[in-house]
């Protein structure tokens, strides 16, 4: 069913996004950049229908802070009576999941401290626009914040503002009790009227959990056997962060940096924030949005573990000091100029070590013959022209002895002929000998090369495939972990009592990960009937298995593991590269050893081919 | 002797500084449930892992515990949060020792507390929730008679929210005197144990976002309770 806008135009209304005790937030689809709220309370109240208007009606400065309505949406055109409210969608993350460092890495990857001080400060920004404007956010809580990859924020259910118009106030009528400033903890919200300053307690939350890795200010450890729900600790005063409170409640709590690791300005905000007297006059957003300009450009960078940025007046590096007390790292990211493209990593250079590694192979040489040019050359050295060998045989023919000194002569080359064409055929079967002992060596060399060209173009070539393989395993994995927690001694399966259970964990059959048809096939005494029972065992034992199916594997995990793919192809191609390297050493003492050869066959078939010119001359 | 703590315990509540809810469920696991129930049992608690698991807030608020009793009282699952629940199967056999389980219950409770406290973390009041479709067979120990203390002395400090649900032939009558005054047992619809635990999966995602000021306010369990006319 298509909801009107006010000007009369028909929007079809899409996927479902977000929903709320007040209504439930749809995509157009028409227009992707916008959403629609459809309340439950239908038509809305008159006054809820005014409260739209009005803020539909602000100025449009603080649109870029607010989601704010657009328009009302109506059932049927020409309708009086909203029931529904077209405003921006807004994408990016809850603000908790940037300050949560589980969170943070989940949807953040590799946002530095600098990134959270860049983003508070865009919240004292928006903060600064809407109380400029006299708007009052109200209901400020972890759900109503929307950060941008980029770190700029945005306000979303912005129809629980607390605005006046016309002289009329609207007020907020919602609040959370966690994000609820002291003095109006326990109070109910409806028709309650907020101040600027209430707004202010909220966001000075926000900014400290952004700076404190999701620290609340008023969580700590007991001091004594106080026990505050975390409402009484905001009620009275709790903030565990104080250096000097009037009476100490908390404990800072372990893993946490410590106040002083920020500048004595910011620290000063935060008391005059959190403490008692806090009621009248908490730090402005421009007074956060002044200091934190100033903390942003007074960072350094951590000499022990670059990841680490905190303020450059610290002592030492705070979260380095976490590290060593907690054993955590809040900030493991290494930063990098440009965060890594979801699952996709391109790696060129593995497919083309691949298509390299398959095309790896040791070349037979071929002896071969010296150019003809050499060979004209010896010849021509060997006869000098006009020169018959034996010319001074000539004077010889007289006595008729020519004859039988030629054939002597001939046969004589003939046989030197002999020797160097049994050399030359003896070089060849040399050569061969050689190619195959290196040869030999090669294949050995080679001898996982083929797995290896197949893993870098499955891993580094088509990568989603690749992601999808690891998904595959890893879900093969946690399907086997999924079973071992089923043990079949406390199984209830129909005919196996305890002798039958024994027989089983005798032969290994455990857990229903242990169960397999061949394995049951193998034992005496269970026939089918019962074999098939300790199988729908085991598949009734799977069923309970939940496991994400790969387009809803988060984009954190999916980068990590395409950082494992990565690894892997790193790893797979350092090994492609010393095989390559070995075989090109092995290659080249090849090459030398055959030059040997091959110098000796063209001096031996220079030598042949110089006998025959001599013998081809004194035959003539 | 002394325990087993899982490593990840720890380090979890270090990396997740939110506030905590912690929930234990109590299951009936004894002979009387075998069959149909304990199977829709288990896919119900699988239900309320994957219902939490989605709203990415509850998922690193709420932490859930189970403890069955049939033949004996077991520690299913120590407090987890949703998505790292791999979910027991249960199976049916043996008597009823509810008054044992619930003082089990609590001392898991006691035990988490005193982790959050010294990771300085914030708690909401924890819940409890127990399914039978019995009565205790622990009736005349001592157990039964603390079981009670403690859950009456807990709701009346504001340290405990107990929910009894009564499946079929329940002693309801019993289940009564162990639940508060305030808010007697309820008989569940059937075997509906699904709409039972996404009800209890929107409540747990309610307890941090309620308003302050009002009492807190529960989805109706209309779709999985008899009403008694």
């Amino acid at each position: 069913m298509p909801i009107f806008d006010e000007s009369g135009k028909a929007w079809t209304v899409g996927e479902k996004i977000a929903a709320g005790g007040e209504g439930v937030v749809h995509r157009v689809v028409e227009a992707p950049n916008f959403c629609v709220k459809i309340y439950h309370t239908i038509p809305l109240t008159t006054a809820k229908q005014d409260k739209l208007r009005a803020l539909r009606s602000l100025p449009n400065a603080i649109r870029g802070h607010a989601a704010l309505p657009v328009s009302l949406g109506f059932t049927r055109e020409g309708d009086s009576n909203a029931h529904a409210a077209f405003m921006p969608f807004v994408g990016g993350h809850n603000i908790h999941e940037l300050y949560n460092p589980q969170g943070r890495q989940v949807h953040f990857g590799d946002a530095t401290f600098e990134f959270l001080i860049a983003a508070a400060r865009n919240l004292a920004v928006a903060f600064e626009n809407l109380h400029a404007h006299g708007v009052v956010v109200g209901d400020v809580n972890e759900q109503n914040i929307k950060v941008l990859p980029d770190g700029r924020l945005n306000f979303i259910d912005c129809d629980s503002f607390q605005i006046s118009h016309n002289g009329r106030v609207f007020t907020s009528d919602l609040g959370t009790p966690i994000w609820t400033p002291p003095e109006l903890q326990g109070i109910s919200m409806q028709g309650l009227m907020r101040t600027q300053n209430h707004d202010l307690f909220g966001l000075a939350q926000l900014i400290f959990l952004l700076l404190f890795a999701g620290r609340y200010p008023f969580a700590g450890r007991p001091v004594g056997n106080t026990q505050l729900s975390p409402d009484e600790a905001i009620k009275r005063h709790a903030f565990a962060f104080d250096p000097t409170p009037p009476v100490r409640l908390l404990e800072p709590p372990p893993g946490a940096p410590p106040l002083e690791s920020l500048p004595p300005a910011i620290c000063l905000l935060f008391l005059r924030a959190f403490r008692a007297a806090s009621a009248s006059a908490r730090p402005t957003a421009s007074e956060w949005v002044e200091e934190l300009r100033n903390l942003a450009s007074s960072l350094k960078r951590c000499s022990a573990l670059p990841a680490h940025i905190y303020w450059s007046g610290a002592l030492q590096c705070p979260w380095c000091k976490v590290l060593r007390t907690a054993h955590i790292d809040l900030f493991q990211g290494i930063p990098s100029p440009s965060p890594p493209q979801v699952g996709l990593p391109t790696s060129q250079d593995g497919l083309d070590l691949a298509d390299a590694l398959s095309d790896l192979r040791l070349e037979a040489r071929q002896l071969s013959a010296p150019p003809q040019a050499v060979l004209s050359a010896a010849v021509a050295n060997a006869l000098p022209a006009g020169q018959k060998p034996g010319g001074w045989l000539g004077n010889l023919q007289l006595f008729g002895m020519r004859e039988r000194f030629v054939a002597k002569q001939i046969a004589e080359i003939q046989s030197q002929l002999k020797i160097a064409e049994d050399r030359l055929n003896w070089l060849r079967s040399q050569a061969f000998v050689l190619f195959s002992r290196y040869e030999a060596e090669a294949k050995q060399l080679l001898e996982d090369a083929p797995d290896l060209v197949e893993a870098l173009r499955n891993k580094s070539g088509v990568n989603v495939r690749a992601l999808e393989k690891l998904h595959a395993l890893k879900r093969e994995q946690a399907l086997q972990t999924h079973l071992r927690n089923y043990k079949i001694d406390e199984a209830s399966i129909r005919g196996i009592g305890n002798s039958r259970k024994a027989t089983l964990a005798a032969h290994g059959v455990v857990t229903a990960a242990d169960v397999h048809q061949a394995r049951l096939e193998s034992l005496p005494s269970f026939g089918e009937a019962l074999r098939d029972r300790i199988t729908a065992w085991r598949d009734e034992c799977e069923r309970s298995f939940r496991f994400p199916p790969f387009n809803r594997v988060p984009d954190a995990e999916r980068n990590k593991w395409s950082e494992l793919v990565q690894a892997e192809v790193a790893r797979l191609m350092t090994r492609g590269r010393q095989i390559t390297a070995n075989v090109a050493r092995l290659q080249s003492s090849y090459a030398n050893e055959f030059a040997k050869f091959q110098n000796e066959y063209a001096q031996e078939y220079t030598n042949r081919a110089v006998f025959q010119a001599k013998i081809a001359v004194l035959r003539t | 002797m002394s325990e087993q703590t899982p490593f990840h315990s720890s380090l979890s509540l270090a990396t997740n500084p939110e506030p905590r809810c912690p929930c234990v469920l109590l299951l009936d696991t004894s002979s009387s449930m075998s069959g149909a129930p304990i199977e829709e049992l288990n896919l119900g608690v699988q239900l309320l892992m994957d219902e939490l698991s989605q709203d990415s807030l509850a998922s690193k608020r709420v932490e859930l515990a189970v403890v069955t009793f049939g033949t004996t009282v077991q520690i299913a699952c120590d407090f987890t949060p949703p998505s790292a629940f791999i979910a027991p199967h249960f199976s049916a056999d043996g008597p009823t020792p509810m008054g044992e389980a619930v003082l089990r219950g609590c001392q898991l409770l006691e035990a988490r507390k005193a982790e959050y406290r010294q990771a300085g973390l914030q708690y909401y009041r924890p819940w409890m929730l127990l399914i039978t479709d019995g009565e205790p067979t622990d009736a005349d120990s001592e157990s039964w008679t603390r079981a009670i203390k403690a859950v009456h002395e807990g709701e009346a400090a504001k340290r405990l929210l107990f929910f009894g649900v009564a499946v079929n032939d329940a002693n309801q009558r019993m289940l009564d005197s162990l639940c508060p005054p305030q808010r007697p047992s309820v008989k569940l619809k059937g075997i509906h144990f699904g709409e039972m635990f996404r009800w209890l999966s929107s409540s747990l995602k309610g307890v941090s976002t309620s308003s302050p000021g009002t009492k807190l306010q529960l989805p109706s369990p209309n779709a999985w309770i008899t009403i008694e006319t």
